[in-house]
């Protein structure tokens, strides 16, 4: 078993990790905001076509844009646990 | 056991909002009773909320059992709502810096919801209550059929067994963390823009250069606004979480596939 060699690192794991956490907060709110578009732009275009449906309308845009919301903060909950990285 | 079991701030905070929705439901039922259905501003209030969440949260998903399963629900709503909101008040924050108890200068009390233990509390309440009645309803082996079992034939229903248990395990997870991760996320925001070293008014304050204090009003001005965000987002949240609390159970409660 051949011996093992000191690795010599040139950037950290701290600061990897909090690189890491960068790259996935940046790339979710990517997806986050296309989705959040998505949601508000169809609920205003409905609301525009029938104003008779906006409550219904206007409910279901809340809860679209709650759980569009909560997929960014998944990404967010891994960018906090990797800042605490050592 | 000393570390698990101390009784500090967030537990305080839970029983401060479990007392506020006591508090508003009771003398609200006792208001609406007394002026029978006339007025009252406080009446009035307390019917408007507790009309929403019937309509929007129990009327929508359970049927006829509605009647059972509104108190639960509207109570865990009004839960919900008032830990979020908790979080918005000013007052000293007492957490732990190291091993000792020390004043953090965060500016706003600690969000009950915004600390992971509580909402996966929460959570699991909620998972339990909703795959406990539907073993019971519906026994194993319907239970097993309905939450494990594609309607697909045999040669894909085996291998898609852990998908669908990883499926059923994301419910009390995703519920959890979308409740955490609001909560925290909005508070942090907060803070950074109040105590922060570049962007923060407390800061900023606290500069030596001439410019640096009319400078300072924009990290408070957009705190302000922040705030206002974060009081939309906890009802949003509180919604949410009723809402999704509601269709986990309306599912372990139908009759039919």
């Amino acid at each position: 078993m051949p011996e093992a060699q000191a690795v010599q690192q040139l950037i950290s794991t701290a600061a990897l990790a909090k690189l890491g956490a960068g790259i996935a907060i940046g790339t979710a709110a990517l997806g986050g905001g296309a989705g959040i578009g998505i949601v508000f732009g169809k609920a205003i275009e409905s609301a525009a076509r029938q104003p008779e449906a906006l409550p219904l309308v206007q409910r279901l845009m809340f809860i679209g844009f709650a759980l569009v919301e909560a997929q960014v903060l998944y990404a967010l909950l891994i960018a906090f646990i990797l800042l605490a990285a050592k | 056991m000393n570390e698990l079991f101390r009784i500090d701030q967030w537990v305080y905070m839970i029983w401060t909002a479990a007392g506020l929705t006591l508090l508003l439901l009771v003398t609200g039922a006792w208001a609406i009773a007394a002026s029978a259905g006339g007025g009252g501003r406080f009446a009035n209030l307390v019917e408007a909320l507790v009309d929403f969440a019937r309509e929007n949260i129990v009327d929508a998903f359970l049927g006829e059992h509605g009647k059972q399963w509104f108190g639960f629900l509207t109570a865990l709503f009004f839960f919900v709502l008032f830990a979020n909101l908790l979080g918005k008040l000013p007052g000293p924050v007492y957490g732990l810096v190291g091993n000792r108890m020390e004043q953090n200068p965060h500016f706003l009390l600690e969000t009950p919801t915004g600390n992971i233990n509580v909402t996966s509390a929460l959570a699991v309440m909620v998972f339990v209550i909703a795959q406990g009645l539907g073993l019971v309803k519906m026994g194993p082996a319907a239970y097993f059929k309905k939450r494990f079992l594609l309607p697909a034939p045999k040669w894909v229903q085996i291998p898609t067994i852990p998908i669908m248990f990883l499926v059923l395990l994301a419910e009390p997870f995703s519920l959890a963390v979308r409740l955490f991760a609001n909560m925290t996320a909005g508070h942090k925001v907060i803070v950074t823009f109040m105590v922060a070293d570049l962007v923060g008014g407390v800061w900023l304050i606290t500069q030596a250069p001439v410019w640096a204090k009319p400078v300072s009003i924009l990290p408070f001005a957009l705190t302000v606004a922040l705030m206002g965000f974060e009081l939309l987002i906890a009802f949003i949240q509180a919604f949410i979480f009723a809402l999704l609390s509601a269709l986990y159970l309306s599912e372990s409660l139908e009759e039919h596939h």
